[in-house]
């Protein structure tokens, strides 16, 4: 039934749409099959200390998050196909040296180029979906496939990675970076040039004025800064869950069952919850709701269940995916509405960079919170429950404003 | 007579350090019972001079007092460090775990009597206000107090 579904929207996609949504999985499959090994390769295989394994993977972080911005522009100058070919092009390299590189020099030139391969094709990626499909309903089913292809992606990733590791590490790195080039191939001969790209003239305003037009953009920043908490409270999946798993239940194998539950969920869920807001909420409250849904998930970890342990933690991830599903694919289709087709780029590029800036405080400041020894963890959980609430009233208030008045943005 | 002087404080020490017990508390997070985050135990009747040792049996724990006799000092150990006090006091010590103190995780130790209630009574239901599943556990720890 669900497969049916997929498939009936799959069909209805143009041939750039379904290559780009192809693209989801096979960025994810490949990323995910490498990363979650990367810090215990280069701590005990490689036999790097502690603080440069944090600076190699902090530096591949830092390299993708910090020039989103940067990768966005070019993608609005350059056009969005070259700069996703030139994307893969740079994570062939940057996977293939992670995976064979055995000194520090080499490994932090591998995990700057896989971080700012991503900066390269990802606000790309979105900025060519979002301008192949303008209607909004189709825009936010396109979003919603995509969400469900990078999910599935995500899933298999870290199993594909778990196998090949049983060979060699080098053989994670180099089987990511052959389907990278096999995206690279895919996009070359399946991936038409944006039409609109061929014929309409490049902008030709200076990049720092266009970067200064978007951060006084009163409203798009407003929506920036509010859907930016999206991020902050799904990096917590990564570090928060599994510190606390590990210390409640010091039962690691429930990390996996997290991670999968959440993953199957959006595989499974995400088309009959887009369709249900489309059918019944809408973009406003489906946002509200769902970062509100969001943000909530997290108190279920103030429960304390010794005849079920990982309860909490699942019962977490089922509501957190909801909410997730719910908000995910519109906020990334709701982009547009704040600029001309021609400045999608940047803008996702901005949108892309400071939800990774959310991220980034997010974890170091939840890092430090579980480890205090004077911090209740349940002010934790309220916490985040509190921004996902509040983000989510803002961005309800806002979208709702918008619909109802039809004003520009 | 210096000597025997001597010898009666001696045995007087000895005798009384003898007679002192070493309590153990356990922090955890699943006690024995259906309980999460819990001391075990989480009341206990200690006597002057006794010495309760908190262990951090499961990690992510510290202790901290919240209301202790008067005269004593209030206590706090740092995460995941073994620590012990010694009570030299007579009244009540009520407790608590830090990081889990919404989940209700509180202790209580009575030393002697229980002199100082009025102010117990006073405090106790503003650490009560905090904490957000099974409050009640706490409400029974404190039933448990023997009055004069």
């Amino acid at each position: 039934m669900l497969f049916r579904h997929f498939l009936k929207d799959w069909q209805l996609l143009s041939p750039a749409g379904q290559v780009l949504v192809i693209n989801g999985f096979t960025f994810n499959l490949g990323f995910y099959m490498l990363l979650p090994y990367l810090a215990d390769h280069l701590e005990h295989k490689i036999g790097i200390s502690g603080w440069y394994v944090g600076v190699i993977i902090g530096l591949r972080v830092l390299s993708q998050q910090g020039l989103f911005l940067v990768g966005g522009t070019l993608g609005d100058r350059l056009g969005y196909k070259r700069l996703i070919l030139l994307g893969c092009a740079v994570r062939i390299a940057g996977f293939a040296l992670l995976g064979i590189g055995q000194t520090i020099p080499i490994l932090m030139l591998g995990a700057f180029l896989s971080g700012f391969a991503g900066a390269l094709f990802t606000p790309s990626s979105q900025a060519y979906l979002a301008s192949e499909y303008p209607d909004p309903h189709a825009r936010n089913k396109v979003f919603a496939l995509q969400s469900i292809t990078s999910e599935a992606g995500m899933l298999l990733g870290p199993l594909v990675g778990l196998t090949l590791l049983y060979i060699d590490f080098a053989v994670i790195g180099l089987v990511s970076a052959g389907l990278f080039s096999l995206l690279f191939v895919i996009q070359w001969r399946f991936l038409p040039a944006l039409a609109s790209q061929k014929t309409r003239p490049h902008t030709d305003q200076a990049f720092w004025k266009q970067w200064g037009q978007m951060l006084t953009h009163k409203t798009f920043i407003h929506f920036v800064l509010c859907s930016s908490v999206y991020h902050l409270l799904f990096h917590q999946l990564y570090i928060a869950i599994p510190h606390e798993i590990r210390v409640v239940t010091q039962d690691v194998s429930i990390i996996t069952w997290v991670f999968a539950t959440s993953s199957i969920m959006g595989v499974l869920m995400q088309m009959p919850v887009s369709r249900f807001v489309a059918a019944h909420l809408g973009t406003a409250r489906g946002v509200g709701l769902g970062m509100s849904i969001m943000g909530s998930s997290y108190l279920w970890l103030i429960l304390n269940t010794p005849w079920l342990p990982a309860l909490p933690f699942i019962l977490c991830a089922v509501v957190f995916s909801i909410g997730s599903m719910l908000v995910f694919p519109l906020l990334g289709a709701y982009v547009p509405k704040f600029c001309s087709p021609k400045e999608l780029g940047s803008h996702y590029g901005l949108y892309s960079c400071i939800g990774g800036l959310y991220a980034f405080i997010g974890n170091i400041s939840t890092g430090w919170l579980l480890s205090s020894s004077t911090v209740d963890h349940g002010w934790i959980w309220l916490g985040l429950a509190g921004f996902g609430t509040l983000s989510g009233t803002l961005l309800f208030i806002q979208i709702r404003r918008h619909s109802e008045n039809a004003t520009p943005l | 007579m210096l000597f025997k002087g001597m010898l009666v404080v001696w045995f007087v020490c000895i005798s009384s350090a003898s007679f002192a017990k070493d309590w153990q508390i356990q922090m955890l997070n699943y006690g024995s019972g259906t309980e999460g985050m819990t001391f075990e135990p989480a009341f206990i009747h200690a006597q002057l001079g006794d010495s309760i040792t908190f262990v951090p049996s499961h990690s992510g724990h510290n202790v901290q007092s919240y209301v202790v006799p008067e005269g004593e000092s209030q206590w706090k150990s740092a995460l995941d460090q073994t620590y012990t006090i010694q009570v030299n006091q007579e009244g009540v010590h009520l407790y608590y775990c830090p990081p889990h103190l919404m989940m209700g995780m509180v202790g209580v130790i009575q030393v002697g009597d229980a002199i100082n209630l009025d102010a117990l009574q006073q405090k106790a239901p503003r650490l009560r206000s905090k904490v957000a599943l099974k409050p009640e556990r706490m409400d029974a720890l404190l039933e448990q107090i023997v009055t004069p």
